[in-house]
């Protein structure tokens, strides 16, 4: 055998070798990785951006031809949504003048206002194996793992690595993505699982928990992650003991997201907490 | 410069070519590109330019390169890190190895060839990410893909081949 062929057959099971280490390190101690992961979309975050500007220009062009057939079925179905959310105006300016007084009456204690964060999806995973986007704002512009990531439509996913410049959001989706929630009319509580679908999942519901086609969804606030109430999709099916959840955003149309900067008051940021932080559980 | 010396950088420029169109490809791949009804998932440009490259040209595409572009891919992806490169290797050390059946025969061969390696790839691919994540991934992602990709090779060979004439023409 010459010596070429011995040296490519070494550097190949080497190579091979050193896939599966980095894939158990990944595994065993993410924190490791993240660090390389956060570095390298740093680094490439203005290829990126780059290099989205006219993907969004070509979707935006094919959205747009999309859009020229069936403008007329639209224009009447919006007519028609107009009318009726004309209609649910009055009642919610009824009922947002009701509850601000019922509160006062009460004294209630008002959930923490959240700020907003606005980003560009610059990078996009593929879909198959994990879902999960790159936005254009990161730590320096105030993101951190771990808050809640909207857009027009409703929940999308949360932060989960921040570098300086871009951030990666693991969407609702994913196969790792775990969000307390609640059906909002019953207020039964479930946790809303993804599977790398276009779809996600209802578990851990009870079991006289009374779930029906069309209920709406929304995060439950618990865990104090995220603000409760945010809207994520509606029941498309009945399953035992759950259910498959419609989300409301549009995976085909993610352009920009706005990442929550939500802190519930009592539970400080861990830079800020007093003591020997690192011992915390 | 000497006449030989731009000569030499010239080669070098064009033999970069395999490895260029990867790196490319690896940006195409994590562009979103959001077109109505592609459901956010893209296919396996970077197995296509491997599966091509390492058949015509495995000369200029080493194992330590496809692993580089290969981890690339994962860092920005947000794969598991290694997933990408370790399918990738797998696929070019198979083709290494089956090259001498594939070349010349015609491309309906050659499409059919990589029809079996990108459904082989996929399988691997799930496997690996089961295996990972401890749970099993949905198929029917995964079978999108495969199709995807799978349709989209004879445009991406097409262009592969205009390079590869290049480099051929100048290099």
């Amino acid at each position: 055998m010459p010596l070429k062929v011995l040296v490519q057959r070494f550097a190949f099971i080497l190579l091979v070798g050193a896939t599966v280490t980095m894939m158990i390190v990944d595994r065993v101690e993410p924190k490791a990785t993240e660090r390389l992961r956060v570095v390298a979309t740093d680094i490439t975050a203005p290829v990126l951006e780059f290099f989205s500007k006219p993907a969004a220009g070509i979707a935006s062009l094919a959205e747009r031809v999309e859009i020229f057939f069936s403008v007329y079925e639209e224009n009447e179905q919006l007519r028609l949504e107009n009318e009726r959310l004309l209609k649910w105006q009055a009642v919610a300016r009824q009922a947002e003048h009701e509850n601000v007084e019922l509160r006062d009456m009460l004294n209630v204690v008002s959930d923490p206002r959240a700020s907003f964060i606005s980003g560009r999806v610059i990078a996009d995973s593929g879909g198959a194996f994990v879902r999960t986007v790159l936005i254009n704002a990161g730590a320096g512009d105030g993101v951190a793992g771990g808050q809640a990531v909207v857009n027009g439509d409703g929940l999308v996913g949360r932060i989960v690595e921040a570098g300086s410049r871009s951030a990666r959001v693991l969407l609702l989706t994913d196969l790792n993505s775990r969000i307390p929630v609640v059906i909002e009319s019953s207020r039964e509580r479930a946790i809303l699982l993804g599977d790398n679908s276009q779809r996600a999942h209802l578990a851990f519901l009870d079991d006289k928990a009374v779930l029906a086609e069309g209920d709406r969804v929304v995060t439950s606030g618990h865990g104090g992650m995220f603000p409760p109430g945010i809207p994520i999709g509606t029941v498309s099916r009945v399953t035992v003991g759950g259910g498959v959840v419609e989300p409301f955003a549009d995976w085909d149309r993610l352009e920009f997201v706005s990442v929550m900067n939500y802190v519930v008051p009592g539970v400080l940021p861990s830079p800020r907490r007093a003591g020997r932080v690192e011992k915390l559980p | 410069m000497s006449p030989a010396l731009v000569q030499r950088f010239n080669l070098y420029f064009w033999n970069l070519i395999p490895v260029a169109t990867i790196l490319l490809l690896v940006f195409v791949t994590v562009v979103p590109w959001r077109l109505p009804g592609f459901g956010a998932i893209t296919p396996a440009f970077i197995l296509m330019a491997v599966f091509y490259w390492s058949i015509y040209r495995p000369d200029q595409l080493s194992y330590v390169a496809v692993f580089c572009l290969g981890t690339v891919q994962d860092l920005l992806s947000g794969m598991p890190l290694g997933m990408t490169p370790l399918v990738l290797l797998i696929v070019q050390g198979i083709l290494i190895s089956q090259r001498r059946f594939l070349l010349g025969k015609s491309f309906f061969v050659v499409w059919c060839s990589f029809m079996i390696v990108a459904l082989g790839a996929a399988i691997l691919s799930w496997v690996v990410g089961t295996v990972f994540f401890g749970a099993p991934l949905a198929p029917v992602p995964i079978v999108v893909q495969v199709v995807m990709t799978v349709l989209l090779y004879p445009a991406l060979t097409w262009l592969f081949g205009r390079a590869h004439l290049a480099m051929l023409r100048y290099g």
